[in-house]
């Protein structure tokens, strides 16, 4: 009877079944009695592997984004001060090329990167970089990159303020990349770095008014 | 005489070989632990350490409530009460000196899961540590006294820690029991469980605020030790006083 039965079940094979549906915030402990630390952890391992089953590794495009987002969204619930599940949000899964789950992905890190805590800012500047680079949507990339100049962060590095021009300069519009950028300067002349200072002169000058006869230059391009 | 039973007790726990396999138990899930920690692609540290405190906390209570259990059981079996009850030996004096062993037993056990993780850990979280030994340990202590009414009131092992088992689950869950009942009731049958639960939860300890990983990564933020150590003292008289109860009504 063992050996019939080993004709049907030899060729049974474990199954990826794809990202499973996240529990709820109220039931996502109870496997760890109760510890959300517990889970968090847990749930970041399960994450990380979730796609090699069986002896097989699943492609990111194959994995269901949508339940994914509510993972991330849970995960953020029970410790929003980590960075294992944004970086293997923006680092990993952010990796796939299809615009839509990318869309997911940025979901997630503008409300992680939002937050004025240490240095989450930097994952809303892998969101930009990501609807900049890899969506290739400038409007996105663009809205993304205000809402980073506006992080209250006092750590918020001086590319992050002045990512709106870059991606406005791209875009062409060259008055606003201009205003953004001498606005910055003006008023951190007196903190920032000799080289940032140099940077952005540089970058005035000979990139942004390159192609701008109409706007009047500043003293420092003459 | 309560001085006897304790030392009884604990000479008990060295013949069954608790020390050497729960110090070989630790050894097991502390590198087990750190390997799997090790196996996040960041923050390895902050992983190693959440694994080895959740997983050595659920190590000591399987010890502990297995001895107890166990040791009632063999007491009962080869009439060891009936012969301690024949000596100048209350039942009160039994229950407390049997309290105390078994306390002294989670102390041993509190302490030595704290100083595996004081050896794995980074010198910047040690009082988040040793709080976290502390409030295991009164853990332990309340687990202790539920395996002693549980191992006394039941004849049968098996019964007596699926009990007492149930009774950790419970105590650990109920903070999440509550909050899925305050998270919405859909019929009738689920609103009256959820009633249910809650007169239950008036008996049940907060297990599951006492010796939280998030301490051991991100320092002790909200805890209110006052609070919590009042309400295990007072189920901690609740629970060996219907010990005492049952004892007292048990027929030898």
């Amino acid at each position: 009877m063992m050996i019939l039965s080993w004709f049907y079940t030899k060729d049974l094979e474990a199954k990826w079944l794809n990202v499973p549906p996240a529990p709820s915030l109220e039931r996502s402990a109870i496997f760890a009695l109760g510890d959300s630390q517990m889970a968090y952890r847990f749930y970041t391992i399960m994450l990380q592997n979730l796609g090699n089953v069986g002896g097989e590794v699943q492609a990111l495009k194959n994995y269901n984004y949508n339940q994914l987002k509510d993972w991330f969204f849970l995960l953020d619930q029970l410790d929003s001060q980590s960075d294992a599940v944004p970086l293997l949000a923006a680092y990993y899964f952010g990796a796939v090329n299809d615009p839509d789950k990318l869309k997911r992905v940025i979901d997630y890190l503008v409300i992680v990167g939002s937050r004025p805590e240490g240095e989450k800012w930097r994952w809303l500047g892998h969101a930009v970089f990501i609807a900049r680079h890899v969506i290739k949507d400038n409007e996105l990339a663009l809205d993304l990159a205000y809402k980073l100049a506006a992080n209250k962060s006092p750590d918020l590095a001086d590319w992050a303020k002045q990512m709106p021009a870059f991606i406005l300069q791209e875009e062409g519009d060259t008055k606003e990349a201009f205003d953004i950028m001498m606005s910055i300067l003006i008023s951190n002349v007196d903190t920032l770095h000799p080289a940032e200072i140099n940077f952005m002169t540089d970058y005035i000058c000979n990139t942004i008014l390159i192609n701008a006869p109409t706007i009047e230059k500043p003293e420092f391009c003459d | 005489m309560i001085k006897h039973l304790i030392f009884y007790v604990l000479t008990a726990a060295v013949k069954d070989k608790i020390f050497l396999s729960y110090l070989a138990l630790v050894a097991v899930t502390t590198s087990l632990s750190i390997f799997f920690g090790a196996s996040s692609v960041n923050e390895q540290d902050q992983f190693a350490i959440v694994f080895t405190s959740g997983s050595l906390r659920i190590i000591s209570v399987f010890t502990l409530v297995l001895f107890i259990v166990f040791y009632f059981a063999r007491s009962f079996e080869n009439r060891d009460v009936e012969f301690l009850f024949s000596k100048p030996i209350t039942r009160w004096q039994y229950i407390i000196s049997h309290f105390f062993a078994f306390t002294l037993l989670s102390f041993l056990i509190a302490t030595t899961e704290t100083l595996a993780l004081m050896l794995i850990s980074g010198e910047n979280i040690q009082y988040s540590i040793l709080l976290w030994g502390l409030s295991v340990f009164v853990e332990l202590s309340v687990i202790s006294a539920i395996s002693i009414f549980f191992g006394i009131a039941f004849s049968n092992a098996v019964s007596a820690t699926l009990s007492t088992f149930g009774f950790y689950v419970l105590a650990r869950l109920i903070g999440d029991i509550i909050g899925i009942l305050e998270s919405g009731i859909s019929n009738i049958i689920t609103e009256t469980l959820g009633k249910v639960m809650l007169v239950i939860s008036f008996f049940v300890p907060r297990l599951d605020l006492m010796g939280q990983s998030s301490w051991l990564v991100y320092g002790v933020e909200d805890f209110n030790i006052m609070a919590l150590s009042a309400q295990m003292i007072i189920f901690l008289g609740l629970i060996l006083s219907a010990t005492y109860l049952d004892l007292t009504r048990r027929q030898f």
